[in-house]
């Protein structure tokens, strides 16, 4: 009981920092407008706007609750929350599938996806790893202990199969790790691997960056033995990558990822009603926007249905065809203020945990933002990410509004 | 004091790192944005088409439902929708409709007002609305939509619609086993549309309401597709555009039913002039082989539209309710046919020797006596004699020796009270009264306050075993109890479709003897006792069955037979029920008509 009662500060005022939210403010106001915008055949409750207000709501809600929080609980219970999480997804294979992947946990009508939630515990357990060890333990033990943290959930949520969010399990890592103080050198050999299994989906890009990689490890200096396992280690990510292609992928991922090579190097005969249709059609939404666009409610490709899931992950190219190149900058801009607020005050912090959880929240925000919007402008496979505080509700509009609880709950009571 | 300097020190350049990388890693996105919107600008305009590129919905025909030897029932024609497209119909810079518009024509051709359709279009011109064609008339001939499109210059806006709409072609009615569609509204839409999330309903699509068409709807629908259309800046349509972009039409798979149209035919023309139901069924596999419900309605006016309110109050108001699916809904007293379950209960407990005389009347008790239908009395019986003869008094007699329990239990078993399992919707349960039910409802005080609950003292069990008094059962449930007979012991359960795979069978524990007994009885009754009328003179056949005279409080008895037939030659087996409502002793009409059935079927034999 005594534990339950430490877990919260009943006593403290709300207090909001404005710096911090009123970019997201912003950034909910235009998903408003856009989804005012796309659901205007759908009038009354059964509306995306509607709904999106109560979705708001809960967000709210939720933003308050957070506030009577007290933070050094999150550091006292990562773990715990960590070995629930692990639980959870572990239990979300028994579900029944929905739409071919097991994502949810299913108690009567109510649907419940762990692993989005998962995205914020797994800061928590690398912050506290990384705050706890980062002066007894070299940088590459770090490195490899918080990313056995991240593969752990990573390996449950790619069985179910769920490849976006699975993204975001591993992503963070590398600005924390770095915020934390690891040499950049030691965390771009972590890196190299990873490169070298992009490059390896063409046979010449991966010889180049072959002979790239061999130039930038003599060019850091690093240790002969270190360059040579470095280099092998390359070669076999690179040939992982073909045994990947051949036993790991489900069609589906080959069908989106051979469009999206065919849409980049061949566009004239990229097979438009295929997989490739959603992001072939968010690309002409996109480009007949133009600067300007063309005027709220007036988008004819995202009205007449071109564009399919507008609602969720595709919103942005409804904003681009409806209000155009500028609105897309001035969001940009938006988030980078709230990016440039958040580090200043994780810089301020003289609490490494609290510091770390910073920017592992705003790193999770960052690249679900740019690989949505990759997604959306045709740069990246389609897999799903939506676009924090602008995308239609769900479990990941929940999400973020906990994550900028905890970062206005952190601000206002521990600088 | 010093270390913390320095790790601010680290971290502010850390900082200015992060922030600066993620600067720099949204420049290349954003130059993608800058080179869809402003570089290409012009290219993905032209691809968005300044609304010139239209996906327009093809409708889906139906699946076409055959009878079983392929010969269509229900079959698809083409009719066409005279619709407007608001946003191609207004003219840009004044917001007008154009004046060229010839709003003559169409008066003239089809017959909307001007005004009216003026009014329409605006109304329509707004929000989301303006892009999606209305409907202006519906099912517009082939000849005016020719007319229309000669001129089509002078109407911009204006697209023709195929749409398929149902035609019934065969010279049968089978109103209540085909069924009929009704368009889809937004509450129905939203409904139908979380069911199946493989075809998505739209606006315009139908959806099977009764019958076949409501049963097997998930099945009959194809999926629509879409057509990518031209459309020029004047708002002419210019045709389909690219076909590889469309989607294709799925055409609903057709439906090959187990109905005979030949003895539907018969069955239809039977009982033209009465009321009735008829069922005709293959025994061995549950397959449905005509089924008529009389009176029916017609099911022509469905096909153009929702039926004109005129003709639904017609139906209505008839007397003789021909909405009311007979065969299945229809709940009577089955009368003698229900012996047959009493039978095999009094076999059970081995009783089937013991002999009753019957002298016309039977004295339940000092105030209630029950009479024979042979007034003149059949005198000392035996079981077989008393099924051959339909013989009241025996059963009463017998029936009282017999548990009540035991009595609901069998008839339980034989699907009676319960639903039998067609793939037609609205299927009744008939009734057993069971002690509960009975307790119930004959439960009363007299004067004196004392309780009576002592119903089966008034006949409500006797009567029970002749199948009279609380009893109800569907024509469905007759023919299933002929089912069990035939089978010796279990059936398929009845369906309309031809070869259906996974068949419910449904067993009954009793000892072969039993049914045996039973198939005798009813053999023997066709040749020597009250079903004689529908034995049929040919050496080929055996004919087996069982006669009702159902009484009816509100008028004339109704009129059953309920039996099989089996043919020597190929050994295969129909069974049938007949039901005549006040038609009198089963021993006339309903016989009659089985005997014209059982020698089609036998002659039809090759």
């Amino acid at each position: 009981m005594d534990a339950l009662i430490n877990i919260f500060r009943l006593n403290n005022i709300i207090k909001i920092n404005f710096r911090v939210m009123i970019p997201i403010l912003f950034l909910c106001a235009i998903g408003l407008i856009a989804l005012k915008s796309t659901s205007i055949d759908t009038l009354g409750e059964h509306s995306v706007f509607y709904k999106q207000f109560v979705w708001l709501f809960c967000g709210l809600l939720i933003f308050i609750f957070f506030q009577f929080i007290r933070n050094q609980a999150f550091y006292e219970y990562a773990y715990i929350l960590y070995f629930i999480l692990l639980l959870l997804i572990a239990a979300t294979l028994f579900m029944p599938a929905i739409n071919n992947s097991t994502r949810w946990i299913l108690i009567g009508s109510f649907q419940f996806q762990p692993s989005e939630f998962g995205k914020i515990i797994i800061i928590f357990a690398l912050a506290r790893f990384i705050s706890d060890y980062k002066d007894t333990l070299n940088d590459n033990q770090l490195i490899i202990f918080s990313f056995i943290i991240g593969l752990l959930p990573l390996l449950l949520i790619f069985k179910q199969p769920d490849y976006g969010t699975g993204l975001m399990y591993l992503l963070p890592m590398l600005p924390m790790l770095y915020w934390s103080g690891v040499k950049f050198k030691i965390l771009s050999l972590y890196l190299f691997p990873i490169l070298s299994m992009l490059a390896a989906m063409n046979l010449l890009a991966y010889y180049m960056w072959m002979v790239f990689l061999i130039f930038i490890l003599v060019y850091h200096k690093f240790r002969l033995d270190t360059i040579i396992f470095n280099f092998i280690i390359n070669i076999t990510f690179g040939l992982f990558n073909a045994y990947a292609w051949t036993y790991l992928l489900k069609d589906y991922h080959k069908g989106r990822i051979i469009d999206f090579m065919q849409s980049i190097f061949n566009p004239e005969n990229s097979n438009l009603m295929g997989i490739g249709y959603q992001a072939f059609q968010s690309k002409v939404a996109i480009g007949s926007g133009g600067f300007l666009g063309k005027g709220l409610g007036e988008g004819t490709q995202s009205y007449l249905r071109f564009l399919p899931i507008k609602d969720s992950d595709f919103i942005l190219s409804v904003i681009s065809e409806e209000m155009g190149l500028f609105l897309v900058t001035t969001i940009v801009i938006t988030f980078l203020v709230f990016l440039y607020f958040v580090i200043d005050y994780a810089q301020r912090l003289f609490n490494k945990f609290y510091s770390l959880c910073l920017v592992g929240f705003c790193s999770i925000l960052f690249f679900h933002i740019i690989i949505n919007m990759s997604m959306v402008s045709g740069l990246f496979p389609v897999i799903g990410l939506p676009f924090p505080f602008i995308s239609y509700g769900g479990s990941f509009m929940l999400s973020c509004f906990i994550m900028i609880a905890i970062i206005n709950n952190i601000i206002n009571n521990d600088l | 004091m010093i270390i913390r300097l320095l790790n601010r020190l680290n971290t502010y350049f850390r900082k200015k790192a992060l922030f600066y990388s993620a600067v720099i890693i949204f420049l290349p996105i954003l130059f993608r944005f800058f080179e869809l919107q402003v570089i290409d600008y012009n290219k993905y305009k032209k691809l968005a088409g300044n609304n010139s590129l239209r996906a327009i919905e093809i409708k889906a025909p139906r699946g076409i439902i055959y009878d079983r030897d392929s010969i269509p029932l229900v079959d698809n024609i083409y009719n066409y929708n005279f619709e407007i497209m608001p946003i191609d119909i207004i003219d840009k810079r004044s917001k007008e409709i154009y004046q060229k518009f010839n709003f003559a024509l169409i008066d003239s051709i089809i017959g909307i007002n001007k005004n009216e359709l003026t009014k329409k279009i605006y109304s329509r011109n707004k929000g989301i609305e303006k892009f999606h064609p209305f409907i202006a008339k519906r099912f517009v001939d082939f000849n005016d939509m020719v007319m229309l499109k000669e001129h089509i210059i002078d109407l911009p806006g204006v697209i023709f619609s195929e749409i398929p709409a149902r035609t019934h072609v065969s010279d049968v009615n089978l109103s209540h086993v085909l069924g009929y569609v009704r368009l889809v509204d937004n509450e129905r839409k939203i409904k139908l549309n979380k069911q199946d999330t493989l075809f998505q309903y739209s606006y315009g699509d139908v959806y099977g309401f009764s019958g076949l068409e409501k049963s097997y709807e998930s099945y009959l629908r194809g999926a629509n597709g879409a057509q990518y259309r031209l459309i020029d800046y004047r708002g002419v349509d210019q045709g389909v555009f690219n076909n590889k972009d469309g989607r294709d039409v799925i055409n609903g798979p057709s439906l090959i039913t187990s109905i005979d149209i030949n003895l539907q035919r018969i069955a239809e023309n039977f009982l033209k002039d009465s009321v009735g139901a008829i069922i005709c069924m293959d025994p061995t596999n549950g397959e449905i082989l005509a089924f008529a419900s009389s009176p029916d309605f017609d099911l022509k006016p469905f096909n153009k539209g929702p039926v004109p309110q005129d003709i639904w109050d017609t139906w209505n108001s008839d007397p003789n309710n021909p909405l009311l699916n007979r065969p299945i809904s229809g709940q009577y007293p089955p009368g003698s046919v229900f012996k047959l379950v009493t039978a095999s209960l009094i076999l059970k407990s081995g009783k089937e020797e013991v002999k009753y005389k019957c002298d016309g009347e039977y004295q339940i008790t000092k105030d209630v006596v029950k009479k024979c239908w042979n007034t003149e009395g059949h005198g000392e019986l035996n079981l077989k004699d008393a099924l051959i003869n339909s013989c009241n008094v025996y059963f009463y007699e017998a029936v009282e020796k017999l548990s009540f329990d035991e009595l609901v239990q069998i008839s339980k078993e034989f699907n009676f009270g319960d639903l039998v399992g067609i793939d037609l919707p609205n299927e009744k349960k008939g009734l057993i009264p069971t002690r509960k039910y009975m307790n119930k409802k004959y439960r009363y005080r007299d004067e004196l306050g004392v309780l009576h609950t002592n119903w089966a003292v008034g006949g409500a069990k006797a009567n029970m075993g002749i199948g009279q008094g609380e009893v109800l059962a569907t024509p469905l449930q007759v023919v299933n109890l002929i089912n069990f007979i035939a089978n010796k012991g279990y059936i398929y359960s009845p369906h309309l479709i031809k070869n259906k795979d996974n068949v419910i069978r449904k067993d009954i524990e009793l000892s072969p003897w039993i049914w045996t007994f039973l198939d005798n009885a009813i053999y023997n009754a066709v040749k020597e006792g009250t079903g004689k009328n529908a034995d049929i003179l040919n050496s080929d056949a055996i004919v087996r069955g069982k006669t009702g005279t159902a009484q009816n409080p509100q008028g004339e008895d109704h009129s059953w037979f309920a039996g099989y037939v089996t043919s020597k030659k190929t050994l295969k087996k129909m069974s049938l029920v007949v039901l005549v409502e006040n038609g009198g002793s089963g021993a006339g009409v309903a016989s009659n008509m089985a005997h014209d059935f059982f020698e089609y079927f036998i002659d039809n034999q090759d």
